[in-house]
């Protein structure tokens, strides 16, 4: 299992280094590797899920995004917030691609917060977990959007103040996804616990969201956009200095959260 | 220092606080209405903060130490002004207030404020034991600094710039200020945070406030957290929303690892044992 886990996440991420790279040496890649790459993800977060934290919290956890996110969507759709021209199979004009896109989006996002802060039960510190963890992946979502409203894919609708796109759906995104993970946090199964205790399985999900981060940094870089370059550098610099942290100083001493 | 004179001095620390708000909301107001921001209301807030500031440092550093950093963040500050001044790379307006060589007094006093409350906020969130030994902990512990500080500056700049209390010789890529900005705070907060912590070492800690209540004891975190807050509607105020969006997600993670070791104390104590 971990072979496999540690095969599909580097392989994803190998194809995802090469189509953000060539376009920038004018090599345009075909559509089906960014499928590739999101079934990559995808895998690669529900098969690590499984292992730390049992299938029942899998499966609680994806249809939660799935029902939260499908009706989100719905909303964008309908406000004219978001728009998808070319994003594959859609259920009830909700695309399924980027529906299930969140699965690895959100799951990571938990995982570096449970990584950073360890898991402890009290509301105050779940409500921090959650804030933290949502925090992270709007603002992955920050990076991005501009970049791919600019592909035809989907994105937000072109106006407003955060390059050309409405800086309240961030907001939005964040609530949404606080919102999924206090769902998650109370309806959990909390005995859980893994049998594997591998560092760098464990670790991968930091892994996924540093590399998301410099995917999104590079395309900004090609795609000549220097203000969201520099701002997607600024909101992965904290993540990246608290894991420079956790991984220097406090790995020996304490695998349950460093902070 | 006598018990009574200590209690004094935390109530009148945590008074400029609490009445440093007055001014954020009269400054997010005014802004809002679209009338510009008197020069007085940014004296105000500069001798509050900056007296809370004063009290905090000496109560938890000890007078020398806080000297010591006062000096070393005035001199560093003044000279990289200098440079951007003298360069026309930067010009400062009247709502500075009065200024000396082109570079407002106030701006010092408040990098002071502001590297004091990075220092503190990182010292909290990261908990290591101060003051440290080793050069290279001394320099990540500096580059924590100088991040948290620059993040505050994601929004603050486009909030100065148009309330025109400074503005920049080009506009550049990051909404419209020039993005190499950011790295000179960077440089030069790391340089303040690096001879400070330097310094430091040779120093035994001695921290008076130990054990007050903890927003006396982290008031600086307190104060960073609270002036992100305050940036972030000043953004939407001065019509910068963008900015908002940036500065939310770069603040937000120290932020809450802040708030996380505070209510964690006890447990990483019982943890330790």
């Amino acid at each position: 299992m971990k072979v496999i886990i540690l095969m599909i996440f580097f392989i994803s991420t190998i194809i995802h280094g090469i189509i953000k790279i060539l376009p920038g040496v004018g090599i345009n890649m075909c559509g089906f590797l960014d499928i590739a790459v999101f079934l990559g993800y995808l895998f690669f977060s529900l098969l690590h899920s499984v292992i730390y934290k049992g299938i029942k919290n899998t499966t609680l956890l994806s249809i939660m995004i799935i029902v939260i996110m499908s009706s989100l969507f719905i909303l964008f759709a309908k406000f004219h917030l978001l728009f998808f021209s070319s994003a594959g199979i859609s259920v009830g004009g909700v695309p399924v691609f980027i529906i299930l896109w969140f699965i690895p989006i959100i799951y990571n996002a938990i995982s570096c917060s449970e990584i950073l802060f360890g898991r402890k039960f009290s509301l105050t510190n779940r409500l921090i977990d959650s804030c933290f963890s949502s925090g992270l992946a709007a603002g992955y979502l920050a990076g991005v959007l501009p970049i791919i409203g600019g592909q035809t894919n989907w994105g937000t609708i072109g106006y407003g103040a955060y390059f050309n796109t409405s800086p309240y759906v961030y907001l939005i995104f964040f609530a949404a996804f606080i919102l999924i993970i206090m769902f998650y946090y109370l309806l959990e199964e909390k005995s859980f616990s893994s049998p594997y205790s591998s560092f760098f399985l464990r670790n991968l999900p930091i892994f996924f969201y540093i590399w998301l981060f410099l995917m999104a940094f590079v395309t900004a870089i090609v795609k000549h956009e220097f203000g969201l370059a520099f701002s997607i550098s600024a909101i992965m610099f904290p993540l990246i200095l608290l894991c420079l942290y956790f991984f220097n100083f406090y790995i020996k001493k304490n695998s349950k959260g460093v902070l | 220092m006598g018990k009574r004179v200590k209690r004094i001095s935390v109530l009148i620390m945590v008074g400029c606080f609490f009445l440093s708000w007055i001014e954020h909301f009269v400054e997010r107001f005014l802004s809002f209405s679209g009338i510009s921001t008197p020069v007085w209301l940014v004296v105000y807030v500069t001798v509050l903060l900056f007296t809370y500031t004063i009290i905090h440092a000496i109560l938890n550093l000890g007078t020398r130490s806080f000297f010591l950093f006062l000096l070393i963040t005035i001199v560093i500050a003044f000279f990289i002004e200098l440079l951007k001044v003298k360069s026309g790379f930067i010009l400062y307006g009247q709502l500075m207030g009065p200024s000396f060589l082109g570079i407002p007094l106030l701006l010092p006093l408040w990098f002071f404020i502001l590297i004091y409350s990075a220092y503190s906020t990182t010292n909290l969130i990261l908990d290591i034991p101060l003051p440290s030994q080793k050069v290279s902990l001394i320099a990540f512990l500096s580059i924590f600094d100088s991040v948290v500080l620059t993040s505050w500056f994601t929004m603050e700049d486009a909030i100065n710039v148009t309330l025109g209390s400074w503005r920049w010789a080009r506009s550049g890529d990051y909404f419209g200020s020039p993005i190499i900005i950011f790295p000179i705070w960077v440089l030069s907060a790391f340089c303040v945070s690096f001879f400070y912590r330097l310094i430091e070492r040779r120093f035994v800690p001695s921290s008076r406030l130990n054990n007050k209540f903890a927003l006396a004891r982290h008031l600086p975190f307190f104060s960073y957290s609270w002036l992100n807050l305050s940036a972030m509607v000043g953004t939407v105020a001065v019509k910068m929303s963008g900015t908002m969006v940036v500065g939310l997600f770069t603040t937000l993670p120290f932020m809450l690892a802040g708030l996380w070791r505070l209510n964690n104390k006890k447990f990483i104590k019982e943890i330790e044992k």
